[in-house]
């Protein structure tokens, strides 16, 4: 195999390559190779210090002590190492400045390493404190072997990111890791050549969490892994237990060694640049269009839907214009919701000519389909054949009207119309959601039309006058209510015929002398 | 020349097809008012159409003409919806004629501000809708000719109040109302399918 020493210096890969054959066994076995990025100054260098002439270094709190857990280059120099007690620091360093570890902020970086780091590897995992392990094997092609992928990966990284890098290559996670924790830059191409690679090290950096173990070990004279491989396995099974042996199984591939994988936040944004300034809809709605049909199948990839759709405007120089879509369904089709876009846009006026669109989808919800009638057709009354809830429980078509109407003309400009339990004409109905039904006098004659305030009509010669002198047809009817709660009416109702011959309903209140007032008409 | 024909039907609302006529004289929802379904070339009112009805104000007695078949369509599970009304529906009188309260659906004029048309067009073209009734202050010619477009579409009865009569609408059933001392005067000003143009008084309840 010819050497690789591009980006990392030390290759081992003891097989040949076989001739790329069906029939060879050995290499099908290979078929992962994990990727490592470590960071081993993170904690230092996410605080993004300016100053970097003192010695700096970071704290963590164990057992209520303060312990150095990464110094800086400087501060190492001098001797402070990780683990060491603050006051030993001191001593060493009297200079030094210190800093309380972010640990939060760490996992929210390493996080969005993550998501960078989905480029390159469908399988992301996060090992924290400050490591990410990806599977490159299934990349390798793609982005033209080993070597140019990692180059591009830490070109990547170090453009987006000022961290320090380690970076190991072996066929299992657990190695990776260890490699690229001591700082050892390795590729292991072949699991056979992974044992020898990691003969030489200490027991020290098994990254076992049982550190009785690694001290025990030490006792009875292993100090590297080739020491203990050559003790025998059901001996050491006995007296160190089987964790140990899973841990040595996982480090060779022995065993499979399951890894958390990072999932994606499901979030949607792109935007358009128009090729020139636009100050008219039709090239907003034209850019928008072709942002739409990735939306769609982004949606349709990921099974998912949405319910809002967020709109921002660029301008060249006015601050960005936006605007939000809402859909009453979980919907993914880009008509449907270009349909209600192109209507919200309708309504909006473009502060300046527009330059770029960007769509966002905050949040992506799993998509729930409504099945349609089988035999659906325009022209059936199909309507009268299903029972009356049924059709009002699934009934798209209006749903999708309804939500034409709340989009351009606003949420609340559709409004159910109620009957509301109350004597008072005025407070005896209501809109909004519907509620239980008022129980109402069904004896009383009660107009069409109501005028939710009065209108208060003139009187001549002591008969009130509406075009004309108001002819009683009807009354007077008594309503005297609402005391409890301030509005308090007294009032007696008549039915009359206005000098117009039309019926309307009119009342005096008793509490004025001499005062009529028009309630509603039975137009 | 097919398109510039399709223009020119588009475009002039004197002009329609006398195919649409037997369309027209399909059995229509009953007014529930025995002497008006006698002079309607449906029988009542027309289903999937535009109805325009001319009075000289609101609140006399127009309500009342078309309660009979908001009660029958609302009884039906189907919507009544109020485009813009000059006033409240009011709910209790509505309950007590017997209209399904469930169906009632008011858009009020502060909310459509100028898109009334815009709004009675997607509606009339919904298939859910029972009757849609709006009262636009202005109105083109060409705005009645989509309506009554959009209600053929549609499945459901369209009505525009209108306080001015325009010379010519596409609009399948044209009626006058004024209120008399007698009762309601109501003058058919133009029916697709008929030519029985008549006026009749219905008695005030």
């Amino acid at each position: 195999m010819p050497s690789r020493n591009l980006a990392l210096p030390l290759i081992l890969s003891e097989t040949p390559t076989l001739p790329e054959v069906a029939n060879a066994p050995v290499e099908e076995k290979n078929s992962a190779l994990w990727l490592c990025i470590h960071l081993p100054n993170m904690p230092l260098e996410i605080l993004n210090l300016k100053n970097v002439e003192n010695p700096q270094c970071v704290l963590t709190e164990v057992a209520g002590r303060w312990l150095i857990h990464t110094p800086c280059e400087l501060a190492a120099d001098r001797g402070v190492a990780s683990g060491m007690a603050l006051n030993a620091a001191y001593a060493l360093c009297p200079d030094l400045q210190v800093y309380r570890r972010t640990l939060l902020q760490e996992k929210q970086q390493l996080k969005q390493l993550a998501d960078w780091a989905y480029q390159f590897s469908s399988m992301v995992s996060i090992v924290e404190p400050q490591s990410l392990l990806l599977e490159i094997q299934g990349s390798l092609q793609l982005f033209g072997g080993l070597s140019a992928l990692l180059k591009k990966i830490e070109e990547s990284l170090l453009t987006k990111w000022q961290y320090t890098l380690q970076m190991a290559v072996t066929p299992t996670p657990l190695a990776s890791r260890l490699f690229a924790q001591i700082g050892k830059s390795i590729i292991v191409e072949q699991s056979s050549g992974l044992r020898s690679a990691l003969g030489d090290l200490s027991i020290n950096t098994l990254l076992l969490d049982d550190h009785k173990t690694v001290k025990k070990l030490a006792k009875i004279g292993v100090s590297t892994l080739q020491d203990l491989w050559r003790l025998p396995r059901d001996g050491l099974a006995r007296r160190f237990g089987q964790a140990l042996i899973n841990h040595l199984d996982k480090l060779l591939g022995d065993k499979p060694d399951l890894q958390h994988l990072h999932e994606l936040p499901l979030i949607f944004d792109a935007s358009v640049e128009l090729p020139m300034e636009a100050a008219n809809h039709k090239s907003v709605l034209i850019a928008a269009e072709k942002i739409l049909q990735g939306l769609e199948k982004y949606l349709r990839n990921h099974d998912a839907g949405l319910t809002q759709l967020f709109v921002r405007l660029y301008h060249y120089d006015h601050p960005p214009q936006n605007l939000s879509v809402g859909f009453r369904q979980t919907t993914r089709c880009a008509e449907h919701i270009q349909s209600l876009f192109q209507e919200r846009l309708d309504n909006l006026k473009l502060m300046a000519p527009v330059t770029e669109v960007r769509l966002m989808v905050k949040e992506i919800i799993p998509f729930v389909t409504c099945s349609d009638a089988l035999f659906a057709s325009q022209t059936l009354p199909v309507v009268d054949l299903l029972p009356a809830n049924a059709k009002q429980l699934s009934d798209p078509d209006w749903e999708s009207t309804l939500e034409q109407l709340q989009n351009r003309l606003g949420q609340q400009a559709v409004l159910q119309l109620q009957v509301v339990d109350d004597h008072r004409p005025e407070h005896a109905w209501a809109y909004g959601e519907p509620l239980p039904c008022g129980t109402q006098d069904k004896a009383e004659l009660r107009p069409t039309w109501i005028l939710p305030k009065a209108k208060h009509l003139i009187v001549r010669n002591g008969t009130p006058w509406l075009r004309g002198p108001l002819c009683f047809l009807q009354g007077p009817e008594r309503i005297e209510s609402g005391w409890w709660q301030g509005d308090d009416v007294c009032r007696d109702y008549y039915i009359a015929r206005d000098g117009d011959s039309s019926r309307v309903w009119i009342y005096r209140d008793l509490k004025q002398r001499d005062c009529w007032y028009l309630q509603g008409y039975f137009g | 020349m097919k398109q510039a024909l399709e223009k020119v039907l588009q475009d002039n609302p004197l002009l329609w097809r006398g195919g649409e006529i037997s369309k027209a004289t399909a059995e229509g929802i009953s007014t529930g008012y025995e002497m008006l379904d006698n002079i309607l070339p449906s029988r009542g009112w027309p289903v999937n159409a535009l109805v325009e009805v001319v009075c000289p104000r609101w609140g006399i007695g127009e309500l009342q003409l078309l309660l009979p078949a908001l009660i029958k369509v609302s009884q039906q599970s189907r919507r009544l919806i109020w485009i813009a009304p000059p006033f409240v529906p009011y709910a209790p009188g509505l309950l007590n004629s017997g209209i399904v309260m469930e169906q009632a659906i008011v858009i009020p004029e502060e909310k459509v501000t100028t898109s009334a048309s815009w709004t009675m067009e997607k509606i009339l073209k919904t298939q859910s809708c029972g009757i849609a009734m709006s009262w636009p202050k202005r109105l083109q010619d060409k705005t009645v000719r989509r309506l009554q477009l959009a209600a053929e579409t549609g499945n459901s009865l369209g009505f525009l109040f209108r306080t001015v009569e325009a010379k010519s609408s596409a609009a399948a059933l044209r009626l006058r109302v004024t209120s008399s001392a007698e009762g309601l005067q109501i003058e058919i000003l133009k029916a697709r399918g008929g030519g029985r143009f008549k006026k009749i008084f219905l008695p005030q309840p």
